[in-house]
């Protein structure tokens, strides 16, 4: 448990919505190690951003009604962020937790220079002088690849393209030496060879600065480039976790597996893109069994009824899925 | 002053907004210094030149009771500016903060706020102003504060409305995700990002501002005279329209400068405030600088 640095337990998030509750986040535990890169993937509308976002509450809280634990180890003390005031909060905010969105063009207040907004973050958080602040942003700019620190400091967000201002909120992110960084699809709004050198730049700052990063995804390239551990979300629950050779090589949940085969690979030229048939179930309901059971293939009759248990093959790599019994063998 | 030249480009003294600031200047001044510039004693009555027209001794002429139209333009131009900005100021001060609370917090806050602001509303604003003045009872100051006070619900239905688009774009949660407190963003980033718009509805509040008192004036419950103002003299020359233009007139040309000008020039300042629309060097500038600094390299080139 110690080398947990946060620890999701049985988390569940309910969006109160003008048509009802909307069952975001149902039942997550996910460990997120001290120092790792823990991938999170899932297709569009499963409450991967709901469950990243609930580790920092950003949620609004009179929409939203949480249960479970967040377990926050700050290396002294452990504490369940879900019960923690607004004061301490604040201070886990931006210097231990930090995160960052997905677009950047509207990450940053558009009235304040890029610099200033970064030195705020600094001195909300540690008490310097403003001098020392602004040498340490020229320092951040600089190590993010944003050159030159001293003239983009006093350019407005407008003035910066959408790759410059990505590295600035990255910038921003690490500017307190945060010992966890959620990267909310940090390279989905960039093109391909900004992509690449964003997640170039996340490798570089994780080894620099010793932090774990969560990444939030629904590109498996991204998590195969820079993943230890990958945690595969659908509906709300998550259906399989590992390392990331595991789940590439070994997947066990016939969802990963689907997800997996869905890559476009350059290999089957000519060859129809596979796809998987069917909707995500939706999630103002109740789900009575399997959430992937109605579009899996290997359906057995107890996953319309009964939702699965985890099993555990050892190593971290669990999978939710009737298909295999508690020792993890395989049933049919 | 030298630190806010570095950080910020462009310039907010655009030709429009030097050529209104000095208009303003102008009228302010002249209102300040009406005692020193006005040729007569603006309540003295000269019976001898009623309802005269543009002479020597009275330069835009006289009204009905003979006094002289140009010193009541400056006197009452003190009345009416200090008025207009009081009314507008009262409601700044009560509307913006309840309108940023209100959006900011929502629920119980927003629903006792609105509501409080959709009594105001619901009477018609002349109405009210009235039972303010049955209140506290006749005089400028009062009238002031009746009219401040009926401003407050448009401002702060206005501010409401921006706080609710502005809370919910990403900055916002990312201010929150690096641990600023309700205050800071509300007062440091969400105010700053709406005040633009607030900007315009303050000016051209400002406009009716003078109006408005300008009917209570004519209804005997704003200013009392002889005390003169330009809205009063407006209602007064209006009688005398067609065979006493300028009794009219005046005034007006007066009030429609002074509105014009400060539109201009809080156009240029709220242009400045989006730095996405703050007045550059132009074109020709940069290229002029461009090709100096070429030059300049070119001739330590060839010396080197």
């Amino acid at each position: 448990m110690s080398e947990n640095l946060v620890s999701l337990q049985h988390l569940k998030l309910d969006l109160i919505t003008s048509r009802g509750l909307i069952h975001a986040v149902r039942d997550i535990n996910l460990d997120i190690r001290a120092g790792e890169t823990h991938g999170i993937v899932g297709e569009s509308g499963c409450g991967k951003t709901m469950t990243a976002k609930s580790i920092l509450r950003l949620h609004d809280e009179k929409k939203t009604f949480y249960s479970g634990k967040i377990l926050y180890n700050s290396g002294d003390k452990t504490e369940d962020i879900m019960k923690m005031n607004r004061k301490s909060l604040g201070a886990i905010r931006g210097k231990d937790i930090a995160m960052i969105f997905q677009d950047p063009m509207t990450t940053f207040d558009p009235l304040i220079t890029v610099g200033e907004q970064i030195r705020e973050t600094i001195l909300t958080h540690e008490s310097i002088s403003k001098q020392e602040a602004t040498e340490r942003v020229y320092k951040l700019l600089d190590e993010v690849g944003i050159f030159p620190p001293e003239k983009r400091y006093k350019q407005y967000p407008f003035e910066f393209s959408g790759g410059m201002l990505q590295r600035a909120s990255i910038a921003m992110a690490v500017a307190c030496r945060p010992k966890l960084l959620i990267a909310d699809e940090a390279t989905t709004a960039l093109d391909v060879t900004m992509q690449a050198q964003i997640l170039e730049l996340l490798k570089k700052l994780k080894d620099e600065y010793h932090m774990s990063i969560i990444i939030i995804t629904h590109n498996f390239g991204v998590i195969a480039e820079l993943c230890d551990r990958v945690s595969v979300m659908y509906a709300g629950k998550i259906a399989e976790t590992g390392d990331v050779s595991a789940i590439f090589h070994q997947p066990k949940h016939p969802y990963t597996k689907d997800l997996i085969d869905s890559i476009p690979r350059d290999e089957a030229t000519g060859e129809k893109l596979v796809t998987i048939p069917g909707f995500p179930p939706r999630l103002d309901r109740e789900i009575v069994g399997c959430p992937y059971a109605p579009r899996c293939r290997r359906a057995l009759p107890e996953c319309q009824t009964k939702a699965p248990e985890l099993t555990d093959f050892g190593n971290g790599h669990m999978c939710s899925c009737h298909l295999y019994d508690k020792g993890g063998v395989e049933n049919v | 002053m030298k630190k806010k030249n570095t950080e910020r480009e462009g310039t907010l003294f655009t030709v429009p907004v030097i050529i209104s600031i000095i208009i303003l200047a102008v009228i302010i001044l002249s209102c300040i210094f009406a005692g020193v510039l006005a040729p007569c004693d603006p309540d003295a009555l000269d019976f001898t030149a009623v309802l005269s027209g543009p002479t020597k001794a009275h330069l835009l002429g006289t009204d009905k009771t003979g006094r002289d139209i140009l010193s009541r333009l400056l006197f009452g131009g003190r009345t009416t500016l200090l008025s207009a900005l009081g009314v507008v100021g009262i409601s700044i001060i009560i509307g913006v903060p309840m309108g940023l609370f209100a959006g900011y917090y929502g629920g119980w806050v927003d629903k006792i706020l609105m509501r409080i602001t959709d009594v105001i509303i619901s009477f018609p604003s002349l109405l009210l102003a009235f039972v303010f003045v049955a209140v506290f009872g006749r005089g400028i100051s009062k009238s002031v504060l009746a009219l401040g006070i009926i401003y407050v619900p448009m401002l702060a239905k206005l501010t409401r409305s921006l706080v609710l688009v502005e809370k919910n774009k990403t900055y916002v949660e990312a201010c929150r995700s690096i641990g600023y407190g309700s205050g800071r963003i509300l007062f440091y980033h969400i105010l700053p990002n709406c005040i633009s718009t607030l900007l315009v509805q303050l000016t051209l509040d400002v406009g009716s501002a003078i109006l408005d008192l300008a009917s209570l004036s004519f209804l005997g419950l704003g200013v009392q005279a002889p005390l003169s103002d330009w809205g009063a003299m407006l209602e007064d020359g209006r009688i005398f329209l067609l065979s006493h233009p300028m009794l009219a007139l005046s005034p007006a040309f007066c009030m429609v400068i002074t509105v014009v000008a400060l539109n201009v020039f809080v156009d240029g300042v709220q242009k400045y405030m989006n730095p996405q629309e703050r007045k550059l060097p132009s074109y020709k500038k940069l290229m002029r600088q461009h090709r100096l600094q070429e030059q300049a390299q070119n001739i330590e080139q060839g010396a080197a």
